[in-house]
């Protein structure tokens, strides 16, 4: 690196030299290498190095951060919408027909067996308006609980049952009764063996 | 450049000292070579160690290693896929899905509390006490179910206070919750999702459009158990895809009503059974479709299998005189007789070896044919079919939509039964004029009714408002709804107003109970004999029924209602008049239609 800084080489060009013959005068010395000063530099790089490292840290931290908080958050919204589906709920169990005809029903209110339209504009009125009686309400409830057709497959279910069952005493009645004759004759012809 | 004498710099003080201590230390520690070799060994062994291992994770079994480090964080949630909605005509919920949750319990962690806990959870879930406990201390066991379908909230706040009890060993798991606000309104249509799946009505039917997908979500947690994400880890998700609502073309309160007078009609008459349909003219569309006996859809399990689904669509009867409006309307259509055609009917008719009588005794009698409908006399109506040739009446009546299914969506409908063109016979013809011989279902009839109310014109009807496909793969709905011509408009008008007769005729008419005070009522009553499925003959039972629309001269709706074996011995007029003029009145009144303010008719029914 010094080197690089002396007059040219002997070598490279003798005519030229010869030529001129220039006396061979003292250079400068070489001037120290301009060198940035080292301080700032590193520095710089220090600080990068932590600034990089520090601030990876407080990302990947303000990652896990706020994975807890989206947790945590999602946790929350589970919550709230089966909190809302609940209260929906309600109100849909609220607005469940049954539920209103009861209530009209203990306000005393019926259904109309025949109303009449007005037509405004033409003064006029159409159809038969008739006094509301109980006669157009159906009743909330069956008035027998359970309905005839299962009342009828109930009772057919019972007698085929019962005639199961009968079926079956009879059957072992008869394999009762078979059996002992069986025994009986088993015992005469042993006993006539035994003759 | 400078980087590089830096690191000169710091290393140059390193190096240098070492060279001077040398002499020192391998005075101290042996020649160099020995050491060096010393050294080397050691290291190679070590990393021989290494390289041994690596070659096992690596090129061994590199997957279980894998697979077991990812089992250690990486978790698996499913993402659940919401079920759609039946919805009725107006968007009110018919069944809807929330979140839910069932109770487990471990019973080996629960086994010496389990007195203590089965009553918390009789107290907070309402579950059975004694099958609690038995639960709890099953031997052998980890996982019993304490209670499916819990709604979120309860489940959660019932474990949790469980937890701070001190109680062990209850947890909760995902079971999504179906809900039936409606109990028993339209539940023979619906159906209902048992706790593994749906078991009836268009939620089994339209399961597929209904389910959605579930999804997943795969990613690193920082533990497996609270399940927090692990940012920058592996991260993969698949959304789920919810199901489609379904919307129906029923009317929620229409429904109710029906439903309630239908009962109370059923009950009044001690019959078996009853059926109601309500259709809107114009479109085809099903108001309401009603069934009593039916079942509530919130507990299912306490009505018998038989009531779970619509027996209007898959029980088939024989319909009985209202048929004989479909005949007189072919008839009129082809142009062979006219509604003051005059017939003189007698007593008795002979049709193949049997006599066919009329429901009243009478001599000859001089009946116009609106008279043979208003006075619904069979042999008036077998002598007007007479002049149908052969073929046509099976024709008119496949054209009615007989014999085939509706095509409402549900696979539970019933065809019906129409003779095939083999085994069509003249006497067979004879009493499938007035409605013996055939069978069909309530909604088939309805649609034919309302062939007659459209002017001539059949509408498929259709439950599913717009479209959707099926689980058999059909689409249906009021998109997909078919119009065809089966006969003129004048042939339906004139049909109309003789079944207006029905109604208002004071003498000859045989409904006079199904009339609705103000507006102009078409109509046509059934008494049909019953075949019993047992001994497969007419066992002396009835099916009453009512069938017709309002306004005469503009229909809106048409109402069918049908009663099996009624106990009191009425008949068409008696017990499903009435049933008929409260839903059609009801329905007049809540879509608002005015009378239409003609004159009615007053075609003669005699001569």
């Amino acid at each position: 690196m010094s080197i690089a800084a002396a007059p040219q080489a002997p070598g490279r060009s003798p005519d030229r030299a010869t030529e001129t013959q220039t006396r061979l005068t003292a250079v400068p010395a070489p001037l120290p290498a301009p060198m940035a000063p080292r301080l700032p530099f590193v520095v710089l790089v220090s600080m990068l190095l932590v600034g990089g490292v520090v601030g990876l840290l407080v990302f990947n931290t303000s990652m896990q951060q706020s994975a807890f908080q989206e947790q945590r958050l999602q946790e929350q919204a589970t919550t709230l919408a089966a909190r809302e589906q609940a209260l929906d709920g309600e109100l849909k169990k609220m607005e469940d027909p049954h539920k209103i005809a009861a209530k009209a029903k203990d306000l005393g209110m019926v259904v109309p067996q025949n109303a009449a339209m007005l037509r405004v504009p033409e003064a006029k009125i159409e159809g038969e308006a008739a006094p509301a009686d109980r006669s157009a309400t159906p009743p909330l409830h069956p008035k027998v609980a359970k309905p005839y057709s299962v009342l009828v497959a109930e009772q057919k279910a019972a007698e085929a049952a019962a005639a199961k069952k009968k079926a079956e005493l009879a059957e072992k009645k008869r394999a009762q009764e078979k059996a002992e004759k069986q025994a009986a004759e088993e015992q005469r012809t042993s006993s006539g063996e035994a003759r | 450049m400078a980087q590089r004498q830096v690191k000169r710099q710091v290393r140059r003080p390193a190096r240098r000292p070492s060279p001077r201590s040398t002499p020192k230390a391998t005075q101290r520690r042996g020649p160099v070579h020995i050491r060096l070799r010393v050294g080397f060994i050691l290291v190679a062994m070590v990393l021989s160690v290494f390289g041994g291992r690596l070659v096992q994770l690596q090129g061994i079994d590199p997957h279980s290693y894998a697979a077991m480090a990812a089992a250690e964080n990486v978790v698996d949630v499913v993402l659940p896929a919401e079920r759609g909605e039946i919805l009725d005509r107006d968007g009110e919920a018919l069944a809807d899905s929330s979140d839910g949750l069932m109770v487990l319990a471990d019973p080996k962690q629960t086994k010496k509390d389990a007195p203590a806990i089965a009553a918390f959870l009789a107290k907070e879930l309402g579950v059975d006490y004694a099958s609690a406990l038995a639960k709890l201390r099953k031997d052998g066991s980890r996982f019993q179910y304490i209670k499916r379908q819990v709604p979120a909230t309860q489940a959660t706040a019932a474990v949790e206070k469980a937890k701070k009890e001190g109680y062990q060993g209850l947890w909760t798991s995902r079971d999504p919750l179906r809900n039936y606000p409606n109990g028993d309104v339209a539940a023979n249509l619906v159906g209902f999702l048992g706790n593994d799946g749906p078991l009836a009505g268009l939620e089994a039917a339209f399961d597929k459009h209904l389910a959605g997908k579930d999804g997943h979500a795969e990613y690193d947690a920082t533990s497996p158990v609270s399940g927090t994400r692990m940012p920058l880890g592996t991260n993969n998700r698949v959304d789920p895809v919810d199901g489609n609502d379904l919307t129906l073309t029923i009317d929620r309160d229409l429904q109710y009503y029906v439903q309630q007078t239908l009962m109370d009609a059923v009950q009044k008459s001690r019959a078996e059974s009853g059926m109601a349909v309500v259709m809107d003219t114009q479109t085809g569309e099903i108001l309401s479709l009603a069934d009593y006996p039916t079942f509530d859809a919130r507990d299912p399990a306490a009505s018998p299998k038989s009531l779970r689904g619509s027996n209007a669509l898959s029980n088939v009867y024989e319909p009985g005189s209202v048929q004989k409006v479909l005949t007189v309307a072919g008839l009129l259509d082809q142009g062979l007789v006219s509604p003051s055609t005059r017939l003189k009917v007698p007593g008795s008719y002979r049709s193949g070896d049997a006599d066919i009588h009329d429901w009243y005794e009478h001599g000859m009698e001089k009946l116009t044919l609106a008279g043979v409908i208003a006075k619904s006399s069979n042999i008036g109506t077998v002598m007007a079919a007479d002049k149908y040739s052969d073929g046509q009446l099976r024709d008119y009546l496949t054209a009615f939509g007989q014999g085939r299914r509706t095509g409402l969506g549900l696979d539970t409908e019933s065809a019906g039964l129409l003779a095939s063109p083999e085994t069509w016979n003249p006497a067979d013809e004879d009493r499938i004029d007035f409605g013996q011989s055939i069978s069909v279902n309530a909604v088939q009839m309805t649609a034919a009714l309302n062939t007659i109310a459209n002017g001539g014109v059949r509408i498929d009807p259709s439950l599913i408002a717009g479209s959707a496909t099926n689980n058999s793969g059909a689409e249906v709905g009021t998109d997909t709804a078919q119009r065809t011509r089966v006969v003129s408009e004048e042939a339906a008008s004139q049909t109309g107003e003789m079944m207006e007769r029905v109604i208002n005729d004071p003498v000859n008419g045989t409904a006079k109970q199904a009339a609705v005070p103000g507006y102009r009522v078409s109509g046509k009553t059934g008494t049909a004999q019953r075949v019993n499925s047992e001994c497969k003959c007419y066992d002396g039972t009835t099916t009453v029924s009512f069938g017709g629309f309002a306004p005469t001269d503009d229909p809106r709706f048409t109402v069918y209602v049908a009663i099996h074996n009624p106990g009191n011995g009425g008949g068409g007029g008696t017990v499903t008049g009435p049933v008929f003029s409260q839903i059609m009145s009801f329905a007049l009144r809540r879509y608002g239609v005015p009378p239409t303010g003609t004159e009615p008719s007053k075609m003669p029914t005699g001569w």
